[in-house]
């Protein structure tokens, strides 16, 4: 097919960027989606003998041993969403938080942040803590829209806080190291579950003036009720210890840290809480599994996506098109936010990661910016878009756990919430240290590049 | 024929489901096994990491069927919102046919890529080495198996469409 290959690269992408869009508009599973678009375009480019090439490129993009974490991480979060763990974490936080402000929703951020160590999943952690804090927000008079719209974004804490599934797919991506990349999502987690607390305290104080009076009427938690929650909530946080020193004391690799998380999370479930039975082991197993085929298979689709762009030589194309364009080098930063934030609303955020990642990669470096500090950025981008339709994941889990709130009333109760992480992404422009001074001073300057 | 054909295939998939859920539950076990070797026996890790892998692989080709009976394939459900019921189930048999059109051309090359491993006796390369058409013909296992279900679910859209 001559005229595929004859065709100015950038022309041709701009012809399979507005197939895929409409392909996938269409309602097909996103994954296959991307593999039926890189497909014809490979065949029109190549011919008859492409045919194999797809099949081995298709097979090599599941092929990796690094991959192998995202199952055992979304196991070792499922393990524990699926215990009353996630309960014991919420009543511990609330029951020592109570006093402060905005209390109860205070805790619920920590909850997520805390659950979102164990897991790297959003859609997880949502799913984990909201479970039991979105009703309990709302009894004790909390309005919807704050209730579900800090669950939705405390969840995007859990790809942000490693372990987080994101960033072992960005660090495969762009061959940079995953545990690196974990360390220098723990200050900008930390400060977005912050800035989170923060509104929540804005909205307790300023604007739902009411709540004051609730927090009077509430009978304090007994010392007693404080320190029984202790010992069922610290084994779990040991696996986190555990989990994380293993990692960056690089005594083992992701996909091994993540395997013995997962047998650890298992045996402290049969432990504490008695879970053992087959039967809800197999529960366990079968969730799990239904999620990371799913996101494995947007990897592949989205691997031979990529690897079909760059044959056409339009990945090449476009960063360099963008490179000579000489613009300033933020506001070349800006048009990238925009251009991930829309990809982001329409696409998972390992899809946006595998597609663009070759793309970008060699203009955020060309332009001086540091690949692992461009990571969270991105990461945050992918967040947003986690929380806002039409792909919002976040927004659908809550409307699950809470049919009676409309759509529309947990996405009024999220956009706060969404304007700090925009806040965050321009306070790591204006200080990029709070990403690299934790991997800087644990790993060394140049370690994992 | 075709109700025989449906149950038959929503059968499998859940089977299928199983295997791969089963795969993740090996895969735990057999992940905490290697750290033990590797860094408390400290022996070699030969064939661990790369059966771990093939497990991974399989569970998420043969797996496949099955998540898509439980509609767990993410898709943008946005245009839906705009559309009668009866311009809905036309968009799906549209859609379902272009998978189903993917699927078929998988099936055919990974039928190919694991005939060629198996006449061939290549193996994986590396000092394990098993024969490379094992963890090929989970592709081709998984592939044969979205045949089936988007044929088994096409013929359900079509039902659908005549009852309209």
């Amino acid at each position: 097919m001559e005229f595929i290959n004859n065709m100015d690269p950038l022309l041709l992408g701009l012809f399979v960027g507005i197939f895929t869009v409409a392909m996938l508009f269409s309602g097909i599973p996103i994954a296959f989606g991307l593999c039926f678009v890189s497909l014809i375009f490979l065949f029109l480019a190549e011919g008859f003998q492409i045919l194999n090439v797809y099949a081995e490129t298709f097979y090599a993009g599941l092929n990796s041993f690094v991959l192998l974490s995202i199952p055992m991480f979304i196991l070792m979060g499922m393990a524990v969403a699926n215990s009353p763990a996630g309960k014991d974490l919420y009543t511990g936080l609330d029951r020592w938080l109570w006093r402060l402000p905005g209390g109860l929703v205070v805790s619920n951020i920590g909850a997520c942040s805390i659950f979102a160590a164990l897991s790297g999943s959003s859609p997880a952690t949502c799913a984990a803590i909201g479970t039991m804090g979105i009703p309990e927000m709302r009894k004790r008079g909390y309005s919807a829209e704050l209730a579900t719209g800090c669950i939705a974004a405390g969840g995007t804490l859990g790809v942000l806080i490693p372990p987080s599934i994101v960033l072992i797919v960005y660090g495969l991506a762009t061959g940079t190291s995953i545990g690196r990349l974990f360390l220098c999502g723990v200050i900008p987690g930390l400060l977005l579950a912050g800035l989170f607390m923060l509104w929540a305290y804005i909205y307790s104080y300023f604007i739902d003036k009411s709540y004051a009076e609730r927090a009077r009427n509430r009978v304090p938690p007994t010392l007693k009720e404080k320190l029984e929650v202790i010992p069922r909530v610290l084994p779990f946080l040991g696996i986190v210890v555990g989990v994380l020193y293993v990692l960056y004391g690089g005594i083992a690799t992701p996909s091994e840290a993540s395997g013995v998380g997962a047998f650890l999370v298992f045996v402290m479930i049969a432990i504490v809480y008695k879970i053992y039975q087959p039967k809800k082991i197999w529960d366990i197993v079968k969730v799990s599994m239904k999620e990371s085929v799913m996101i494995m298979f947007i990897i592949a689709g989205s691997y031979i996506f990529a690897f079909s762009l760059s044959s056409l030589y339009v990945t090449q194309s476009i960063a360099q098109t963008i490179v000579e364009m000489g613009l300033n080098k933020w506001l070349l930063f800006f048009y990238i936010n925009i251009f991930l934030l829309i990809a982001g609303f329409f696409l998972p955020p390992v899809a946006v990661i595998v597609m663009t990642s070759a793309i970008l990669l060699p203009i955020i470096t060309e332009f001086g910016f540091d690949p692992y500090w461009f990571a969270i950025v991105f990461t945050i981008n992918m967040e947003i878009g986690l929380i806002t339709p039409p792909v919002g994941l976040n927004l659908y889990i809550i409307k699950g756990i809470t049919p009676d709130v409309s759509l529309n009333q947990i996405l009024r109760g999220s956009i706060p919430f969404m304007v700090m992480m925009m806040i965050c992404i321009v306070i790591l422009c204006i200080f990029p240290e709070l990403v690299t001074w934790l991997p800087d001073k644990l790993m060394g300057k140049d370690a994992g590049f | 024929m075709a109700d025989k054909f449906i149950r038959f295939t929503e059968k499998i998939a859940k089977l299928c489901g199983i295997f791969a859920a089963g795969c993740l539950l090996l895969s735990i076990v057999l992940i905490t096994e290697l750290v033990f070797e590797r860094y408390i026996f400290r022996n070699a890790i030969t064939w661990q990491t790369e059966l771990v892998t093939m497990l991974l692989v399989a569970s998420t080709f043969i797996g496949s069927a099955y998540v898509l009976s439980e509609k767990g394939h993410v898709n943008m459900e946005y245009l839906y919102s705009f559309m009668s019921e009866k311009g809905i189930t036309k968009l799906k048999i549209f859609t379902g046919s272009l998978c189903l059109i993917f699927f078929l051309i998988l099936f055919y090359v990974s039928f190919e890529i694991t005939a060629e491993a198996f006449i061939k006796n290549h193996n994986t390369g590396t000092i394990w080495g098993p024969p490379l058409w094992i963890p090929y013909s989970s592709m081709l296992i998984g592939a044969t198996l979205m045949v089936m279900s988007y044929i088994a679910e096409l013929i359900k859209l079509v039902r659908k469409l005549k009852e309209f």
